[in-house]
């Protein structure tokens, strides 16, 4: 876990050191190309995973629960937050515009 | 959109080419991909540190603006939790690291998968990558199939907040149009605070 977020703030760092160098510009390409890889890899290993195939319905309802509920609670906290916001201080809201 | 489904197609042409049991290739993918994850972490970072990002944040950075990105973390985070109390298979931790992903399903599921291994195993790690590529990618859809939807009945925050992280990318175009050019500043940091936030968080609940 601290490698991962060691190399995040590591290439933020690096990142915003080399911001004049429009080259770095480019880099979007390689994520994406990292990721197509990880994820072609990934397939490979979950395709050779008999079992895992077998159980792709229930994964996907599984996903499909968790997803919803992350939508659901976003939602309606979001719904309620700025319901309430607006409620205590609606004029208040044109003088952060 | 055509991004996501190139992804989709790589993932199930992997997939395909598992099935054929090619034993050195699975072989390398288990334990390659540990390396090009750093290496794409890495990439990241210097992405987010070189572009315009962090100035961009800097300069809308009020406690307003952050309210939208924290309100979408707190109540996935909240729901999320209850899902793990819905599915026996897993436990809460394990939702709350799928639900994390806020619809960056590329990177959260590739970290789950690497992350979990060592507490759950290689399987059941495997099985939670795929349910949070699922479930992520589900949640991105959903904007884009339900954004006029969710803007009629639940506001013009209601698209930018099922985006997550996609707000400031995919699902940027339909969040325009449902919720106006006035909220495009606004769906870009969300988008941008949650790309920080995703490593952070699915790394943290893959400890937990």
């Amino acid at each position: 876990m601290f490698i991962i977020l060691l190399l995040l703030a590591g290439g933020i760092g690096i990142g915003y050191l080399m911001r004049h160098i429009h080259f770095l510009q480019h880099i979007d390409k390689s994520i994406s190309f990292t990721i197509y890889v990880l994820l072609f890899l990934f397939g490979i290993h979950i395709g050779s995973d008999q079992k895992l195939i077998d159980s792709f319905h229930t994964l996907g309802l599984q996903a499909f629960v968790i997803s919803f509920a992350g939508i659901i609670g976003s939602l309606l906290v979001t719904y309620i937050a700025f319901r309430v916001w607006k409620k205590r201080g609606g004029e208040r809201r044109s003088d952060e515009e | 959109m055509k991004n996501s489904l190139i992804i989709l197609g790589i993932f199930l042409l992997g997939l395909a080419i598992g099935m054929l049991h090619i034993d050195p290739l699975s072989w390398f993918s288990a334990h390659a991909s540990t390396y090009i994850l750093y290496a794409l972490m890495l990439q990241i970072g210097i992405s987010i540190g070189h572009s315009n990002k962090l100035t961009e944040m800097k300069r809308q950075l009020h406690w307003s603006t952050l309210c939208l990105p924290l309100m979408t973390i707190v109540g996935t985070l909240l729901f999320s939790a209850l899902a793990g109390i819905l599915l026996s298979d897993w436990s809460i931790t394990d939702c709350l690291a799928v639900g994390s992903g806020f619809g960056y399903y590329s990177l959260s599921s590739l970290l789950i998968v690497d992350l979990k291994a060592p507490f759950i195993g290689t399987d059941k790690a495997l099985q939670l990558g795929t349910i949070a590529l699922l479930a992520n990618i589900i949640r991105e859809m959903t904007c884009l199939i339900g954004a006029p939807f969710f803007t009629r009945h639940f506001g013009k925050y209601a698209p930018i907040t099922v985006a997550g992280v996609t707000s400031m990318d995919v699902c940027l175009p339909i969040i325009r149009e449902t919720s106006g050019n006035a909220m495009v500043p606004i769906a870009l940091l969300h988008g941008i605070c949650l790309e920080i936030t995703v490593p952070v968080m699915v790394s943290f609940f893959c400890q937990l």
